[in-house]
């Protein structure tokens, strides 16, 4: 039992809490997972992540060995120290990236897609 | 030589809303394929005779309780890339809370809470205090 001032039982007590949560939801983890599976069946050559996520870290360092990695930071922030290296590490010719306003306006799908599929008015 | 694409859904929605601006038009109809197609153009130098062999987009579907109009968007938007063949795999994981300011919303789910710091307790006299750890 929550106690007030003079140790009164407050049996009404309201809670205020503070949350501090990671917001994403599986998409780095899925991602991962896709990259590591098509390296390691041979089903690619080479890869590009987009992705300024840290935790990507160790399957981008694995994939490295195995093909050459294009590293992209959809992000305006610094790129993610964890997730750069050496281009000649593993089988080399790797290469870091930042994406641009204009690289994501220039490529747009078009405005009606199939027969049913239209742009939300305001994207 | 064939190239795979693994994009995070969410890194780069935000990465680009904080980029390209919220209320910002032109961004958010992305054409994967095509972005994937001009990084390798970029980069030609260094990876030559490379081709976009597999786009594989991995995002989290919006709860609708919490955000319809968000989540009918992202149903659009997702099936676009099916259709125009913009992605060869979807890969959805499970959204949870998408409110920055922590608080629960509407439809949140409530959590219990242990009274140790930083909680704090209130009772009706409008007082709030730390209880004792």
């Amino acid at each position: 039992m929550i106690q007030g001032n003079g140790g009164v039982p407050v049996p009404d007590a309201v809670f205020m809490v503070s949350v501090a949560r990671r917001e994403e939801k599986g998409s780095d983890v899925n991602a991962a997972s896709h990259l590591l599976l098509d390296v390691l069946t041979n089903v690619v050559d080479a890869v590009i992540v987009v992705s300024n996520d840290s935790d990507l870290a160790l399957p981008v360092e694995q994939a490295r060995l195995r093909v050459p990695v294009g590293l992209v930071n959809p992000t305006p922030g610094y790129p993610a120290g964890r997730l750069n290296a050496s281009p000649d590490v593993g089988v080399g010719r790797h290469w870091w990236y930042q994406i641009t306003g204009d690289d994501l306006r220039s490529a747009q799908l078009p405005p009606n897609v199939g027969t049913t599929i239209v742009k939300p008015p305001k994207w | 030589m064939r190239v795979g694409v693994y994009i995070d859904g969410y890194n780069l929605y935000y990465g680009a809303r904080t980029m390209c601006g919220r209320g910002t038009a032109g961004w958010r109809w992305l054409n994967l394929r095509a972005l994937a197609g001009d990084l390798l153009e970029k980069h030609k130098g260094l990876w030559p005779a490379a081709e976009v062999a597999r786009v594989v987009y991995c995002t989290a579907r919006i709860s609708g309780a919490e955000n319809h109009e968000g989540q009918q968007e992202q149903d659009v938007y997702l099936r676009a890339l099916r259709v125009s063949g913009s992605v060869d795999e979807l890969s959805l994981g499970t959204y949870r809370h998408p409110h920055r300011d922590g608080s629960a919303g509407r439809g949140g789910e409530a959590e219990q809470a242990d009274p140790e710091p930083p909680t704090m307790a209130g009772d009706d006299s409008g007082q709030w205090w730390r209880p004792r750890s």
